[in-house]
Parts: structure tokens; C-alpha cells; sequence
């Protein structure tokens, strides 16, 4: 089994078996985010493909510092925003009537399987999805996102919040609505 | 905002979730780029292995020459071997009287000691064999060598004697002995002290000679005869090529520049990295400097100059930008109270501006530097090649201009406390292939093919962009040789 190490150092020497094994062993993980992002299956496969010959581009600039997971990660994340239009940021207004956050208990999360929670995310309108994948997952706060999207910092907090109102009615419409609002 | 459990929960299931995906699929589909760049990173690697190598070159030539080139004259070389004796004559010129004394006539009948003897010469570029040896110029090594065997199989002791002039070192006088055989025959002067530079004058001296050959035993004068035929042309001169020459010339030149732009690491400022990637474009860099170039008679010399250099950019940028905002306690709207009366409903006014940005500047970075390089020349009659290596000390950079600071407004760079970039760059590297053609004794004109390197970005710790820059251009260069 190759270290990660090593599957770097013939990467950044243009080993091209050493280039499809990273392929093999990250694709996963990158298609997962790129899902997130993309409005479609074929967005996000083209996401991914960006991602990738992103990473090779610059794989030689990855000093070993730091997780090469987390700098993929990033740079798949970029590639991403940069797909989106963001033409629609910059018309867009302050949400008004924002929902009212709906009390969540601290109880203890049923384990939902994962695809069933990117499915959830994956149907947010665009705009949601990104600001939440951009806050939740990918830990941007509303400043960075603000200046990544050029958007208003109460617009990313609206945008989250909506995104959060419509995956909680998301959640209630599919499971027991008792068992949902005991969950949240 | 402070993440709850609502989006911890989501975070942790999203950021462990993978997708299957078909790899071999999406290899097919990327793998013709990452080819390309593949080549293009081999390309880019071999370039700078070959600057390396060329540099590395460079300077241990330059060691060799140094240490291992035997900086004496050509008398003084023959002499290290052959036991020569060196006389200055009445006028101050150098007058090189050597005596070669071979150990035995079995020693000097044997072809390969005499030819490793001419080698060593030949080695250290000293007098070659013919110009010592042989009467004819255009006669080859083989010749004298067979000459060189003839005179010490028939005489034992010979003389030839060189002239010297004013101006030239010349060989007066080669006496060869051969030691080992002790019986004495007549010594044959072939030129007594000194020879004009008239061919005449050679074929005079040439006669006067043959006289002495004729006393000589009637076996040994078939070997006379032949060198006789050759006389004319012993006469020989060596140019005296100083060990060291030194220049100074002045230099101008234009070169394309080549700007990388990267996020620095942590940095997440690629809106601010794209803005100014589309919005700059590279100019070109206008290079002039002075230079002293000290040369060694070996090939290999030292630069060092002054060098200015302007590298420009067009920074041009044109948007609109509606700001969106609004006023408090302002006159909204009218309505009528109870009375009738006409009243004022005071709000918050909306209140917009668009913003027009329009920017077209050009953008000037000013390096002031040393640049100290190495290298070797090879001169050709009045051409001389050479390539150079070294690195370029930077004593001041000075930016003007203007560039994007963020989607709505520009930075002046020309102010110190707002400006990016550095005042002082990091070492640089540069090398070049040269080409130079000697218009008089004193002045050579030069053309060059330049490479610079800036391995470091020139913008400071706190900006999140770094600025690489690489050139490539040619220079015109005027020079005086003293």
C-alpha cells in the first residue's frame, strides 16, 4: 500500500499511475462535495474533472503542511464556486419574513444515513445550498461568504436560515412529523 | 452565528459522505490534460535542470581554466620539460633561447615519446610543433614529427635559431642536444640572432646556412638537403595575448514578461485572484545597465554591472456597482390627518448609488540591481560567443500605478503604506547566450538573449496574492576593450 506521502511526491513528478491511484482514492470524496455544490449529476461531474486537473496543476505548490485532504478539499470547494453563476447574488434583496427558528431540543440525532442528508441538501434551491454547504460543512463564516459570493453578510445569514427552515420542513415531511419535531 | 447541534450533525454526515463514482470513467475524461501537464511541468523542470547544468558548467570551467591552465609563456613551457633557458636581448624583447636536450637517440627514434611530448605542448596551447619544428605552414604534425626524427638520427647535436621582434615574442633559438651520444658532430646554425620580417631576409639567411651543411659528412647531408628546402618559412611569430582583459560597455534591451499569480497558502482570496488576473495584463520590460566584464585568456570572465529595469502592466478595469443603501428619518410619503391636513410619513429613503468605475492605468514596477554573472567566450576571428550565469542583486524596487483591491475599488501602489508590494526583491537569477563582433580594436558590439528569474514574489507577507515574475528578452550592448 503506497503512503499517502509517497502517492504525493510521484504525483508532483508526473507519475501517472501514482496520478490515477489519487484519482481513485479521492474522487469519492471530491464527488461528495461536488454534489453538494452542483445542481445537477452532470455539474457536479464536471465539477470534479475541474477539481482534479486543478489539483494536478498545483499539486506541485502542496508543501506538506497541513492535511493534503483538507487542501483538496479546498480546492475542490473553489472550483465549485467558480462553476456557480453568481450573477444572481447581486440582485438579490434582504429576505423578508424570514421563518422563525423552530425550537430544537438537544436530543440525541437518529443516525440517517448520509445520502439520505445529501439528498435533502442537494434539493435546496442553489442558493441555500451553497451558502449552507459554504457556513456548515465547509466552515466559511457570513464574512467570508459575504466576499466569496458578493453578497450582503444578512443575505448569507437570511440565505442560511431559509436553508435551514426548508431542510427542517424537508425532514418533517419525510418522517413522522411527531418524531421530527421530538429530533429537532 | 454559534453552530448548534443542528448543523454539527449535518456537518459530520456530510463530511464523511462519499459518492461512488466511475474512475475509470473520469480518468478517460482528464487524463489528455493531466498529460499536458505533465509535459508541461517535465518542460519546465528540464529548462530549469538545464540552467543549472549550463551554470555548473560555467563555473567549473571556469575553476579548470584557472587552476589547471599554465599561464607561461611558450618558451617557459617548452622549458618546464626540456631544460630551456630564457634571455631578454639588448632591446627589452623577450628573446626565448631554448635548448631541448633528448636523453638518447633510442628515445628520440621512438615516434611515441616524441609525440607525447607534442601533445603536452599542444595541451596547453603553447607553441605548436610546427611553428617550432617545422619551416612550413601548412606542413601537418605527421610531418614534423618525421622531421624532428631526421635531425637526431643524423646529427647529434643541432641548433636553430628563431628571431625575435619588437613587438612579438619569437623563438630565437631551439639547440637540440642529444646528450647520451658522445660523438661530436658540427652544429648547424640555421639563423644567428636575428631574422626581419622580409620573406627575403629568410631565403638570404637560408643560403647563408648551407655552407656550414656542406662541411658536414656526405651521409648526413641528404637529411640537411631536405630541411634546407624548408628554411625559408622557419621564421615564427606567437602573438602575446594578455592574461587578463578588461571591459566596460553600456547595454539596452526589451523582454516579455511572464507574471504568476497565486493565493498564498491559508489565503482565500481567489475573487481578488481572478479580478486581477482578468483585469492586468503584462507589458513589456524595458532593461538598460552598465557593465565591467573582466576576461580571463581562457574563455571564461566575470561580469558585474548596474542594471535598470522598468517592467509595465495595464491595469484596466470597467464596471458598474449599484450600492444599494438607505436614509433614515426621511420624507417617505404624505398623507392626509383627520383635518385634512397634508402630513409627512418620515421613514428610511431608499437610497442607491451606482457606482461607474472605469480604470485604465499603467503600472510600472522599477527594479534598480546588481547583477554578477560568470561565463565563457570563445573567440572566432572577430566574433566572439559566450553564455553567462548568475544572479541578480536586487538594491530597490519601486511600484507605481494602481490595482484592484476588491470588486469595487482600486489601491494606489505608489503610496508605501498601502502598496503591496516590497521595496527590496529576494535574489534573482539570470543567464544569457551572447554573441559579440569587434568593430575596431577597442569596441564590440554585443547582442544577448537573456533569461531572468524571480523565484520570490514581490508582494509583502500581508497580501494574499503572490507575485512571481520570469523574463525573457534581448539586449543590445555597445562595449570599450582596454
Amino acid at each position: 500500500m503506497i503512503s499517502e506521502k509517497t502517492l504525493i511526491v510521484n504525483c508532483q513528478k508526473g507519475d501517472k499511475k501514482s496520478q490515477y491511484l489519487l484519482v481513485k482514492k479521492y474522487s469519492p470524496l471530491m464527488m461528495s462535495i461536488c454534489r453538494r455544490y452542483a445542481r445537477d449529476q452532470d455539474m457536479a461531474q464536471d465539477i470534479l474533472q475541474e477539481s482534479l486537473i486543478l489539483i494536478f496543476k498545483n499539486i506541485n505548490k502542496f508543501e506538506g503542511k497541513g492535511s493534503f485532504e483538507g487542501w483538496i478539499r479546498k480546492i475542490t470547494v473553489r472550483a465549485a464556486l467558480q462553476w456557480i453563476d453568481r450573477k444572481w447574488y447581486r440582485n438579490e434583496q434582504n429576505l423578508v419574513g424570514i421563518p422563525q427558528e423552530q425550537e430544537i431540543s438537544a436530543e440525541t440525532y437518529i443516525d440517517y444515513d448520509g445520502e439520505i442528508i445529501m439528498e435533502m441538501v442537494m434539493s435546496l434551491p442553489e442558493k441555500y445550498r451553497v451558502v449552507f454547504n459554504l457556513f456548515v460543512v465547509d466552515e466559511y463564516n457570513h464574512t467570508e461568504i459575504a466576499e466569496t459570493l458578493k453578497i450582503k453578510e444578512a443575505t448569507s445569514r437570511s440565505h442560511l436560515l431559509r436553508a435551514r427552515k426548508m431542510l427542517q420542513e424537508k425532514y418533517l415531511k419525510l418522517y413522522n412529523k411527531e418524531n421530527i419535531r421530538r429530533a429537532f | 452565528m454559534k453552530k448548534d447541534i443542528f448543523y454539527k450533525w449535518h456537518k459530520s454526515s456530510l463530511e464523511k459522505h462519499t459518492t461512488e463514482v466511475d474512475v475509470d470513467a473520469i480518468w478517460a475524461a482528464i487524463e489528455p490534460e493531466v498529460d499536458a501537464i505533465n509535459v508541461s511541468n517535465k518542460k519546465r523542470r528540464r529548462f530549469f535542470f538545464f540552467l543549472f547544468s549550463l551554470s555548473s558548467i560555467i563555473v567549473l570551467t571556469g575553476f579548470i581554466g584557472l587552476f589547471f591552465a599554465n599561464p607561461l609563456s611558450t618558451a617557459q613551457h617548452i622549458s618546464t620539460d626540456n631544460n630551456i633557458t630564457k634571455t631578454q636581448d639588448k632591446e627589452g624583447t623577450q628573446i626565448a633561447e631554448t635548448t631541448v636536450e633528448t636523453k638518447s637517440l633510442d628515445q628520440i627514434s621512438q615516434p611515441s615519446s616524441i609525440e607525447s611530448s607534442e601533445k603536452k605542448v599542444d595541451k596547453r596551447n603553447t607553441l605548436p610543433p610546427t611553428t617550432i619544428f617545422s619551416p612550413s605552414s601548412n606542413l601537418k604534425n605527421g610531418d614534423n614529427n618525421e622531421k624532428i626524427r631526421r635531425h637526431h638520427s643524423h646529427a647529434s647535436t643541432s641548433q636553430v635559431h628563431l628571431g625575435d621582434e619588437s613587438s612579438h615574442t619569437i623563438v630565437e633559438s631551439i639547440v637540440i642536444k642529444n646528450t647520451a651520444q658522445k660523438a661530436v658532430t658540427p652544429t648547424i646554425i640555421l639563423n644567428e640572432k636575428k631574422s626581419s620580417n622580409q620573406e627575403s631576409d629568410f631565403l638570404e639567411k637560408g643560403r647563408t646556412v648551407l655552407p656550414i651543411a656542406d662541411q658536414l659528412p656526405s651521409a648526413e647531408l641528404g637529411s640537411l638537403i631536405y630541411d634546407d628546402e624548408e628554411l625559408p618559412s622557419l621564421k615564427v611569430e606567437t602573438k602575446k595575448t594578455p592574461r587578463f582583459q578588461f571591459s566596460i560597455g553600456a547595454y539596452s534591451g526589451l523582454a516579455l514578461s511572464n507574471r504568476n499569480l497565486a493565493l498564498k497558502n491559508n489565503s482565500e482570496e481567489n475573487e481578488l485572484l481572478a479580478l486581477r488576473e482578468t483585469t492586468e495584463r503584462n507589458l513589456e520590460v524595458w532593461n538598460n545597465g552598465v557593465k565591467a566584464k573582466l576576461a580571463h585568456k581562457s574563455g571564461l570572465f566575470l561580469n558585474i554591472g548596474l542594471q535598470y529595469s522598468r517592467l509595465a502592466e495595464n491595469f484596466r478595469y470597467d464596471t458598474d456597482h449599484l450600492k444599494v443603501d438607505s436614509i433614515a428619518n426621511q420624507i417617505i410619503g404624505f398623507s392626509n390627518n383627520l383635518l385634512g391636513d397634508e402630513v409627512n410619513v418620515k421613514g428610511f429613503a431608499p437610497n442607491n448609488t451606482l457606482f461607474e468605475l472605469e480604470y485604465d492605468f499603467y503600472n510600472y514596477h522599477h527594479f534598480l540591481d546588481i547583477p554578477v554573472s560568470v561565463g565563457y567566450q570563445k573567440q572566432y576571428k572577430l566574433w566572439n560567443f559566450g553564455a553567462r550565469a548568475g544572479v541578480v542583486y536586487n538594491l530597490s524596487l519601486q511600484s507605481k500605478g494602481r490595482i484592484l483591491e476588491n470588486e469595487y475599488s482600486a489601491i494606489d501602489i505608489s503610496d508605501e503604506t498601502n502598496s503591496p508590494f516590497i521595496n527590496k526583491v529576494p535574489l534573482s537569477y539570470e543567464g544569457g547566450l551572447n554573441l559579440g563582433f569587434r568593430l575596431t580594436k577597442h569596441i564590440e558590439l554585443g547582442v544577448e538573449a537573456y533569461y531572468r528569474f524571480l523565484p520570490n514574489s514581490i508582494t509583502n507577507d500581508n497580501y494574499s496574492i503572490s507575485q512571481k515574475y520570469n523574463w525573457t528578452g534581448i539586449n543590445t550592448s555597445i562595449n570599450y576593450l582596454f
